[in-house]
């Protein structure tokens, strides 16, 4: 190929890639300048693309409602708290399938727990809330959305995890148990260090997952917790739907998980790549 | 400072049918402050056995004992050994410094002892230069310079290395060899070292414990090991180029046995020790060994002939190995770098009586 060919087809690449830039960019563009606008300019017929009117009061007329910041905690309090669960079960539960359970067996109960994954999750809907309704917090509680996300997190924290701790090698235990170190103590001070940026990716995956999960939680909560999911469609009662309001709640919530994601990105890509380099 | 015994130890690996026997009836005892050398090819249960004596994996049934005092209940921590991984095992996020101080800190060494005495192994490893650095951004050879030093920080009953130098290039591995041994010399302790490199062990060990299908086969010195191996197995693998078997028949020629090479005009004299042994076994038909070492170009006049014709000339620069012939008997010899004896030439060879080894036929054990 010439150069001139060359260049044109260099050009079509990166034109290709602008407008799938676009493509995604997009939505995120017209949430933030609908959530700029006034109520009216939004259910005009044809929309426009720059506010003509800024209302950044938007953002504080959201909370003039006290369910808004309920729900950012409450959605907070449930991610953070399954997060942690899932993480510690995940850890340990990794570590067993990655040291002692090697052999049919380990390799068989691994694939059970990842495939808790792989049905639809409406599937268990009715079921769980039978489940939960039997239980003495009853469904709208914080304790069933805690726990009802293992089922999600929890096989993927484990499998995740278990695939960090084979990356690690045995020796390095075995050397710190002849070193004078007990299993117990290697485990946590060896090995849990190397795995560390992996666990902050899984932290990340739960975190994620809970913070947006709405099917679950607007079945079975909604009344003493409600997580922002479930919120948000309050701003649509009655017959008009307050589009900027919609859109100002969500780029707030949105912003939990992005800073997150910025103030983690080092252990992210670190702990995303685990395993695939090895050092 | 220990003196290590095992006592019949076994070790299978899983149940049922799908069992392995990695270790069979294993029994060895290694002197306080020798430098004992297992070795064998892989699989032979070598890693096994030291799995077992550090504690890293239970001892199916016998007995692992350091100056008599039994550890098979012991958890690695409590048996107070050292160990230097084939893989380095370093500690990734602790740099060359941590990583040494380590075993001293678990055992709660105050810092200027340990400061003390990492500097004197970084100066016996020459490795001073490396302290700030994390393992990743050491050479292979560094690596394993840290990963003895770790083990050499502490001072523990036993010392066990495991293929420590295999992964080092031949230079590097003659300077360690040496290294080695000096250090144990200082430290006059016992160490236990594995490998399935034959020339470490012999360079390095007091005695060679020779493994194969998860059997000793030998535990002995190197002189013992040379001429008088166990079996045919220990008789093949030490030595380089490995000794010369040929099947023979035995002639009784006047008084003396002959052993007649089969499809072959060679004929071997063996000295009376040997002569005995074969008469006592009342065999007509032996393996006969004899190192490539032991057939010689010239002679000091006390030594028998046979004749063979060069098949292959390797020249080594040190030295040339020939291939030989007679008949369908195929052998080697090592002989001076400079012979003249080109493919294809009739030649004569030397040797001692007692260099001839002879091993059962059927069951390839050392008669004498």
């Amino acid at each position: 190929m010439d150069t001139n060919a060359k260049r044109i087809v260099v050009w079509l690449i990166l034109i290709g890639f602008g407008i799938w830039v676009l493509f995604t960019l997009f939505p995120l563009y017209f949430m933030i300048i609908t959530a700029l606008k006034p109520v009216e300019e939004i259910n005009r017929m044809v929309p426009t693309f720059w506010p003509e009117t800024f209302r950044p009061d938007n953002f504080r007329g959201i909370f003039a409602d006290p369910g808004s910041l309920k729900s950012l905690i409450d959605s907070v309090i449930v991610a953070s708290a399954n997060t942690a669960l899932s993480l510690f079960l995940g850890t340990l539960a990794g570590y067993a399938l990655a040291r002692y359970l090697t052999g049919v067996v380990g390799e068989n109960l691994a694939f059970f727990i990842l495939s808790n994954r792989m049905f639809p999750p409406v599937a268990i809907l009715i079921p769980m809330f039978f489940l939960f309704d039997a239980t003495p917090w009853g469904t709208d509680s914080y304790w069933s959305l805690i726990i009802l996300y293992l089922v999600f997190n929890m096989p993927l924290a484990t499998w995740l995890m278990m695939v960090f701790f084979r990356d690690t090698p045995r020796e390095l235990e075995e050397a710190a148990y002849l070193d004078g170190y007990t299993p117990l103590r290697a485990f946590f001070k060896v090995t849990l260090p190397l795995v560390f940026p992996g666990m902050v990716s899984v932290a990340m995956l739960c975190w994620i997952f809970a913070w947006n999960e709405y099917l679950f939680a607007n079945l079975l909560t909604g009344t003493t917790v409600k997580t922002f999911p479930v919120h948000i469609p309050s701003f649509a009662a009655g017959s008009q739907t307050l589009w900027n309001f919609v859109m100002a709640f969500s780029l707030v919530a949105m912003l939990p998980p992005v800073i997150l994601f910025i103030a983690l990105r080092r252990y992210m890509v670190r702990g995303l790549s685990l395993g695939v380099v090895k050092g | 400072m220990a003196r290590v015994t095992l006592d019949r130890v076994n070790k299978i690996y899983g149940y049922g049918p799908s069992a392995v026997h990695a270790v069979e009836d294993l029994s060895l005892e290694i002197e306080d402050g020798e430098f004992a050398a297992i070795l064998g090819p892989s699989g032979c249960g070598k890693t096994s056995t030291l799995r077992m004596i550090v504690g890293l994996e239970e001892i199916t049934s016998g007995t692992v004992a350091f100056d008599g005092e039994p550890m098979n209940a012991r958890a690695p921590e409590q048996r107070n050994v050292a160990m230097a991984f084939e893989s380095y095992a370093l500690y990734p996020n602790f740099n060359v410094a941590q990583n040494l101080a380590f075993p001293l800190e678990v055992k709660g060494v105050d810092a200027s002892e340990r400061q003390r005495r990492v500097e004197r192994i970084a100066g016996l490893l020459q490795i001073g230069e490396l302290m700030g650095r994390r393992p990743r951004e050491l050479s292979g050879g560094q690596q394993q310079r840290v990963s003895l030093g770790r083990a050499l920080i502490r001072e523990p009953a036993v010392f066990i290395l495991d293929e420590v130098l295999s992964h080092l290039d031949a230079h590097l591995k003659f300077q360690m060899l040496f290294e080695l041994k000096r250090i144990h010399q200082e430290l006059e302790r016992t160490m236990v070292y594995v490998t399935h490199d034959q020339m470490e062990a012999l360079a390095l060990a007091d005695r060679v414990a020779v493994m194969s299908n998860a059997r000793l086969q030998q535990f002995g010195d190197r002189d013992a090991l040379y001429d008088r191996p166990a079996n045919r197995f220990v008789a093949d693998f030490i030595g380089e180029p490995p000794t010369n078997f040929l099947d023979a028949t035995v002639v009784h020629d006047g008084g003396a046995p002959l052993l007649h090479v089969l499809g072959s005009d060679l004929r071997f004299a063996v000295d009376g020790e040997r002569a005995a042994a074969i008469e006592a076994a009342q065999l007509d038909r032996v393996t006969l060994g004899i190192r490539p070492q032991n057939l010689t170009w010239n002679t000091d006049g006390d030594t028998a002939v046979v004749g063979a014709t060069v098949d292959f000339n390797e020249y080594l620069g040190e030295h040339t190995i020939l291939t030989l012939r007679d008949g369908g008997a195929l052998f080697r010899a090592i002989v001076p770098p400079n012979v003249d004896a080109g493919e294809g030439a009739r030649v004569e060879l030397h040797y001692r009586t007692r260099n001839v080894m002879v091993f059962h036929p059927e069951t390839d054990e050392f008669l004498g």
